[in-house]
């Protein structure tokens, strides 16, 4: 049987960046995770959907309203698509800080 | 010829442009994406219009109602709900804060506002909302000029 977990967190691991995750009431850490921004345009309005693919377990304890640091850019999470039981990974769409 | 419409469309765009939030950002008739530069902004629509004639010679005379939306558009971390009230309450002064308002320098005989709704979206990097205002503008032609208000 393949495990999934630990497949995706080897993908995620090489195509990743360092990202900082800073759980509410808990102290910062930095794990590698694949970033992506791609155009969207809502109500009228052009922008960019950022989203992080997180190995579920660098994922753990992470929350909605939590920081994420990108480079120089800080997010919150906005949205949680949890898929850590199949895939091993979890999506987080976060929003600009 | 300038369809009565469009004179009406253009006059409240003009009327509309300079207030204290969205500025000179007032943009009619537009369906390209709004880019971060553009906002906070303004878009005018007119998106319907409903007719009767009166009279039995010709030209017989016709009295317009044309329903103008007014979308308030913003992006931002914190309080769209109040940065959208805040415009909404600029553009009904502008459009009702005096006489001239009301009838757009005499454009119109009559200028309603009859539905606000607000919406929100947060599927950006920032969330955006959109206000829009519709309002109800009466005016006058003639089947044969419908260039020239009456």
């Amino acid at each position: 049987m393949v495990d999934f977990a630990a497949h995706t967190a080897r993908i995620i691991n090489r195509l990743g960046q360092p990202v900082t995750l800073t759980p509410a009431g808990g102290p910062a850490r930095v794990v590698n995770a694949v970033f992506s921004a791609r155009p969207e345009t809502v109500l009228l309005v052009g922008g960019y959907l950022p989203t992080l693919r997180v190995a579920a377990a660098s994922a753990a304890g992470l929350k909605a309203g939590d920081a994420v640091a990108v480079g120089a850019n800080n997010y919150t999470i906005a949205d949680i698509d949890d898929d850590s039981l199949d895939s091993g990974d979890v999506v987080y769409q976060l929003q600009a800080a | 010829m300038t369809h009565a419409r469009a004179q009406i469309r253009e006059a409240i765009a003009t009327r509309l442009s300079g207030l204290t939030t969205t500025g000179t950002r007032v943009f009619q008739s537009r369906l390209r994406p709004l880019a971060d530069a553009d906002l906070p902004c303004l878009l005018v629509f007119c998106i319907q219009e409903d007719l009767d004639y009166s009279g039995l010679d010709y030209p017989r005379r016709q009295r317009r109602q044309v329903q103008i939306e007014i979308k308030a558009v913003v992006k931002q971390t914190a309080s769209l709900d109040d940065e959208l009230d805040g415009i909404a309450a600029e553009i009904e002064f502008a459009l009702a804060g005096s006489l001239t308002a009301v009838t757009l320098g005499g454009l119109l005989k009559e200028l309603t506002l009859g539905i606000t709704a607000i919406d929100f979206d947060a599927g950006l990097e920032k969330p955006v909302g959109i206000a829009t205002l519709t309002y109800v503008g009466t005016y006058l032609t003639l089947e044969n000029a419908p260039g020239v208000l009456l």
